[in-house]
């Protein structure tokens, strides 16, 4: 259950990264 | 469900390393190239940097420091820091496939480095770094590879996959192309980097200035042994029960790995302590022949799993597995020094009465605590009476206290927490109410 937090945890920064990573490429890219 | 203030500070601390995780990309926009490329071009660097950052970070998840455990627990921590690996691996597996896109196969050659140019190649070993790492955590147990070798083949890995990764960006990007952005970043990936000196040097060093000496060896029922260790020349350190210390044993603080261990006597008792240990693996069995005299060394405390995280509960409820008990005794041991009056209850799982450690301090305790014991045997011997088999949600719904609120505290093997963890908040504990921290970190 508790160990269950660590993995939502992890996919949520995951998927903020990535998203932010995205951002940067639609800021940037030509 | 955990209360708002847990979950308001679990929020900004997570809010606070994707942040620093971001840092790089910020840098980048803050002070762009001259140059850039395609959408897919972009994506892919960045997604490159982001794989270093979360890799440089995993320093940080492990470096130890006291301030980052709540409001998570400690084993919470290590989980991320597992976890966070695949993050890493797929953001720096996806880099070259969106940088090749269509000409993926004809960069295939590049997957035996030592055929591609050095630039590209640290690339390469990075990642092949990285797969070792995980593939060596993960399956440490199943390829049977002892802590100790395996500890210091992690550090070397961790650090070809980041060094690795940093000679890559630097030589064959081209967005670091400014010095001020590749100077800061250098300097922000290597000072993540450098907190592993933290653990593995001046921490050793620091503890060079204290020593530890086992005075007492005590035999525990169940294959585990108490080692009862006092400072030499120094004051010690006080600690809250229910938390653990890294120890060594050996002439230096470098003699071999360091493991962690929760202490099982009183915080009362302080500086003299004690640490009761279950011969699993090559360390725990050499701590087992561990003679009086022995010099050892102690880095702690750490854990955020204690009584005094909750100190007005209306009682507490300890279910433990084993010779993973040693906690809640420490707990215990310290609520009869204090003379507590409340109601307690320990749930006691182990494999046979003559394995049970711990009964006897146990039947002390209920002579100066109102303790309840429930022994729960997985082969109990003939006639006995009490429970029997594993603990189960039925026989938790048979056993917990009805009224008032109250801690309960799980320490034992990882798939009896797992059941037990699942079982308490089922039957309607709040996760706030539930304390539990795991110490097979790997």
């Amino acid at each position: 259950m508790r160990q269950r937090l660590a993995l939502h945890a992890a996919a949520a920064t995951g998927t903020a990264l990535f998203l932010a990573a995205v951002l940067f490429a639609l800021a940037r890219g030509s | 469900m955990p209360t708002a203030r847990d979950l308001t500070r679990a929020a900004l601390w997570m809010g606070l390393y994707a942040l620093l995780a971001l840092f790089p990309l910020l840098l980048l926009l803050a002070a762009p190239a001259p140059w850039g490329g395609g959408f897919m071009e972009e994506l892919a660097s960045a997604l490159g940097f982001l794989a270093i950052s979360l890799m440089a970070m995993q320093f940080l998840l492990t470096a130890r420091f006291q301030w980052i455990a709540p409001p998570f627990g400690t084993d919470l921590v290590y989980a991320f820091h597992r976890h966070v690996t695949w993050l890493a691996l797929g953001f720096a597996l996806l880099h070259p496939v969106l940088l090749f896109g269509s000409t993926l196969r004809g960069a295939l050659h590049y997957l035996w480095p030592w055929a591609a140019p050095w630039e590209i190649a640290a690339g390469v070993w990075s990642t092949y770094a990285l797969v070792a790492l995980a593939v060596t955590s993960f399956l440490r147990r199943r390829l049977r590879l002892p802590y100790e070798p395996w500890r210091r083949l992690h550090g070397a890995l961790a650090m070809v996959a980041v060094l690795g990764g940093v000679w890559h960006a630097t030589q064959a990007g081209r967005l670091l192309s400014r010095p001020v952005v590749r100077w800061l970043w250098l300097a922000w990936t290597l000072g993540w980097v450098s907190l592993l000196l933290n653990v593995r040097l001046l921490k050793p060093l620091a503890l060079r200035r204290h020593p530890w000496k086992v005075v007492e060896a005590r035999p525990e029922r169940g294959d585990a042994v108490t080692l009862v260790l006092e400072p030499e020349g120094h004051d010690g350190f006080r600690f809250r029960a229910g938390q653990f210390a890294w120890l060594t044993l050996g002439a230096s603080p470098f003699a071999g790995a360091e493991h962690p261990f929760t202490i099982s006597s009183s915080s009362q008792a302080a500086p003299r302590l004690e640490l009761t240990i279950k011969a699993v693996g090559d360390f725990t069995r050499r701590a087992q022949q561990t003679g009086v005299g022995a010099r050892a060394w102690l880095d702690g405390p750490y854990g955020s799993m204690s009584i005094d995280a909750f100190p007005d509960a209306d009682g507490y409820v300890f279910i433990a597995g084993g010779v993973g008990a040693a906690p809640c005794l420490s707990m215990l041991r310290t609520l009869a020094d204090r003379g507590d009056r409340r109601h307690h209850l320990l749930i006691h799982a182990t494999s046979e009465w003559d394995r049970t450690p711990f009964r006897e301090p146990l039947l002390a305790l209920q002579q100066r605590l109102d303790l309840k014991v429930i022994h729960v045997l997985e082969r109990p011997p003939e006639g006995w009476a009490g429970e029997r088999g594993h603990v189960t949600e039925a026989l938790l719904d048979r056993c917990l206290p009805r009224t008032g609120r109250h801690g309960h505290f799980v320490c034992g093997p990882g798939p009896m927490m797992d059941g037990v963890e699942t079982a308490l908040v089922r039957l309607g504990v709040p996760l706030s109410d539930l304390h539990a921290e795991r110490f097979d970190l790997v």
